[in-house]
């Protein structure tokens, strides 16, 4: 039991920089932790607030068609939705195929221990989500139901059980992916459209489920059966919550636990096998030199950020959902006008928005898709190789810059233009539908590598900590994401006959802060790379 | 070629790890840089590799600095760090072609270093294949390749022979020597004092970030072998 805290006590330290900030003599170092911590205590209180108010709406709904009990059932599969998407991301680095593996498996400790541990970090931080999204659900449904008294003695229980079983199905998942992909020359491709369409899949999924409980038409018995039908252990759980029932309490814990150790024994009877067949690649050694091909230091150095950035499915996940999304938009467009659009996703006003806003809602898309602001620290243990080349700073930040406006302006342009192509526009909001996205682009590409040199690190042991959960990802998605969503707010606030002026605005200031972030990584940013 | 002019580096904390050194390598040289774990090797060759930044001295290449012209420097010098991170995402040849992309080298010129040094270390065959698949040695090896891919003036190596078989490491001996011959200098840091002895003309001793002994071989030793010069200085 020792072995394995201690295994796990080591996994939580680098994961989250605990270690660092307790130990830390450099106090700018602390400071930007303890700062990283508040802001992710920032992140978790919104994240909160939200799901307060939607419960609140749901359950509101949910009562007045006679299923109040539909809100810890919804509440519940949408936990697992995201235990399961988690799972899938974090398997290969996480369980498999992480930095640190051969120093792991050479200590004295059984495999088993060492499969537990890994586990166990993913069932914490799983665990967390599900407290996050089910502790305050069930509060709210205390408003709209008297529970049993055994309400509160099983909710704990459950809860600790949720993330099980999609746990499993999260790494099976995740191992067939690398599995399937490390046997592919081009295999990060494979992994990144199969990992997309996960995602895009589980949000239509969502979508859709939503869609239909909102309908005033639909029945509380088919609403009940649309939550059963997406997560069936559902059943269960609301069984044993809100009806007393042990016996769904006793099926849904046992057969939840005696599945993940049923799981938790093959993963740790196959793990050396299965982790040597996904990290291992086989080497052809035939190769004979012939042509090769010469380019300039700049195109070198775009070809080689290129290739990182699909090399890691994590990365490009991480960064171009937005950009996916928005080239979906375009396409469907495309196929329904945007009336039909409003109704199929249900959202009251879309259509107006889409006309008059059109701009703004791909700069949204753009500002979630940042490649820079992990790209200095993703260098790694690798960065003394752009340090002693003959190259300036300038011309390395050059090269980022574009592998970001790589992926969002080419985007951005096309789904421009299926917009345009569908939405009854003038030729002015054409010009901006392009221009607007563009400023927008180029400036979140710049602060995000401005973030990344200001907060970089070079430690990590897994892809994972960079691009997900370090400091300048946040702040650059985040507040791209919450500047960007304000502005449209504020446009849309404002008499229409002002709103393409406030948007020529809008885009003007944002490429007056491109050219002035720009000089600022000439200057500032240039400094800063001479001290990593 | 290279000047190095009251160095010294103070790490956050304060912690001196290099004090006021001053050495100079002229060309043709072969000079060996021996020291205890954590004296203040790494540090030093960290900083004239131009990877490190520095507040006190001055480093010189060639007689340009490496603090006002980084860019000139690092284009006459290649280092390769004790232990050389790759990138695992490339091929073998798609880095060394990333490498002469960088210092602008002619597509005739590449392909027969590529071919002269990677037949020598015995590494052309896999140079198809990911970096990620690679080795320690054959890392090694391939950072050795893209260290002469541009025929440099300065060689700075950090522990150049860890990691590599007894051949390759051999093979790497005799470049050196046909380097310093062509008039390049090489300046190396290694624990193997035997190595030094044998291969270099000049050694400069480095006690917790002090140089406590430079200058040829034969008068740093004088009838004893630098293990034992070593041993009794660092004892002191």
């Amino acid at each position: 039991m020792n072995k394995l805290w201690a295994l796990v006590r080591v996994q939580l330290m680098s994961a989250f920089g605990i270690n660092k900030m307790i130990k830390s003599r450099d106090k700018k170092e602390k400071r930007k932790l303890i700062g990283f911590a508040i802001l992710m205590v920032f992140v978790g209180a919104s994240l909160l607030f939200s799901l307060i108010i939607y419960d609140f709406m749901f359950a509101d709904m949910f009562s007045k068609a006679g299923v109040p009990e539909l809100l810890p059932a919804l509440m519940m599969a949408a936990s697992s939705v995201v235990t399961f998407i988690t799972t899938v991301y974090k398997t290969n680095g996480l369980i498999f195929g992480f930095k640190d593996f051969d120093m792991t498996m050479a200590l004295p400790v059984r495999t088993r221990v060492v499969v537990a541990s890994r586990l166990a970090v993913l069932y914490l931080m799983n665990v967390g989500f599900c407290l996050l999204i089910n502790i305050p659900s069930a509060i709210v449904y205390l408003f709209f139901a008297s529970p049993p008294a055994t309400y509160y003695w099983f909710l704990p229980v459950l809860i600790l059980f949720i993330p099980l079983i999609p746990m499993i199905i999260g790494t099976a998942i995740g191992s067939l992916v690398t599995a399937v992909s490390s046997k592919f020359r081009h295999a990060n491709i494979i992994s990144i459209v199969v990992m997309l369409a996960v995602t895009i899949a589980a949000i239509a999924f969502s979508t859709s489920v939503q869609t239909m409980i909102i309908q005033p038409e639909t029945s509380s018995d088919a609403i009940m059966n649309v939550a059963y039908k997406m997560y069936p252990p559902a059943r269960l759980y609301t069984k044993a919550l809100c009806s007393s029932s042990i016996v769904s309490l006793a099926v849904f814990v046992i057969s939840s636990l005696a599945l993940f150790l049923v799981f938790a024994l093959v993963l740790s009877r196959f793990y050396n096998i299965i982790n040597t067949a996904l990290t291992t690649s086989r080497a052809r050694s035939n190769y004979r030199i012939t042509t090769l091909k010469v380019s300039s230091a700049l195109m070198a150095l775009y070809r080689r950020e290129l290739r990182r950035y699909f090399s890691s499915p994590l990365y490009v996940l991480n960064t171009a959902t937005g950009m996916v999304l928005a080239l979906i938009l375009g396409i469907a467009l495309l196929f329904f006008k945007p009336v039909q659009l409003e109704m199929l996703i249900e959202a009251p006003g879309f259509a107006d928005l889409l006309v008059t806003m059109s701009p703004m809602i791909i700069t949204v898309m753009v500002c979630m898709s940042c490649t820079t602001s992990c790209s200095i620290s993703l260098e790694g243990t690798s960065l003394w190789i752009i340090k002693s080349l003959p190259i300036s700073a300038d011309t390395i930040f050059k090269s980022k810059l574009l592998v970001n406006l790589t992926i969002t302006i080419p985007a951005a342009v096309i789904s421009a233009v299926l917009l345009a192509l569908a939405l009854p526009i003038n030729a002015l909001q054409v010009l901006f539908l392009i221009l607007t996205p563009i400023a927008f682009a180029v400036l979140t590409a710049e602060f995000g590598l401005l973030m990344n040199l200001l907060h970089p690190n070079f430690t990590w042991t897994t892809e994972t900590t960079v691009i997900k959960q370090s400091l300048p990802v946040t702040i650059t998605v985040l507040g791209g994401m919450a500047v960007s969503i304000l502005l449209l707010v504020g446009l849309v606030k404002i008499p229409s006959s002002l709103q393409t002026i406030g948007l020529v605005v809008i885009t003007l200031a944002a490429f007056t802060a491109d050219v002035i972030l720009y000089r600022l990584l000439k200057i500032k940013g240039t400094q800063l790379f001479k001290t990593l | 070629m290279l000047e190095i002019k009251n160095f010294s580096k103070t790490y956050k904390g304060g912690i001196k790890a290099v004090d006021n050194l001053s050495l100079t390598v002229d060309s043709g040289d072969i000079f060996g840089f021996v020291g205890h774990n954590g004296a203040g090797k790494t540090t030093t060759i960290r900083a004239i590799a131009g990877v490190m930044d520095f507040d006190e001295g001055d480093i010189l290449i060639n007689d340009m600095s490496i603090k006002k012209d980084p860019v000139g420097c690092k284009k006459i010098l290649a280092y390769i760090p004790d232990s050389p991170d790759l990138y695992g995402y490339l091929t073998g040849i798609q880095y060394l072609n990333f490498i002469a992309d960088i210092y602008s080298i002619g597509k005739l010129q590449r392909e027969e270093n590529i071919k002269t040094f990677a037949d020598a270390l015995g590494l052309t065959p896999s140079l198809g294949d990911l970096i990620s698949s690679y080795s320690h040695g054959m890392r090694q090896k391939l950072a050795v390749i893209s260290a002469l891919i541009h025929s440099p003036k300065l060689m700075i190596l950090d522990e150049p022979f860890v990691g590599l078989d007894p051949k390759a490491a051999h093979t790497l001996k005799g470049i050196m020597r046909e380097m310093c011959r062509q008039g390049s200098s090489i300046f190396f840091s290694t624990h193997v004092l035997d190595v030094a002895e044998k291969l270099c003309n000049k050694v400069a001793i480095i006690k917790s970030g002090k140089l406590i002994a430079c200058g040829d071989v034969a008068t740093v030793t004088g009838d004893k072998s630098l293990e034992d010069v070593f041993m009794e200085l660092i004892e002191e």
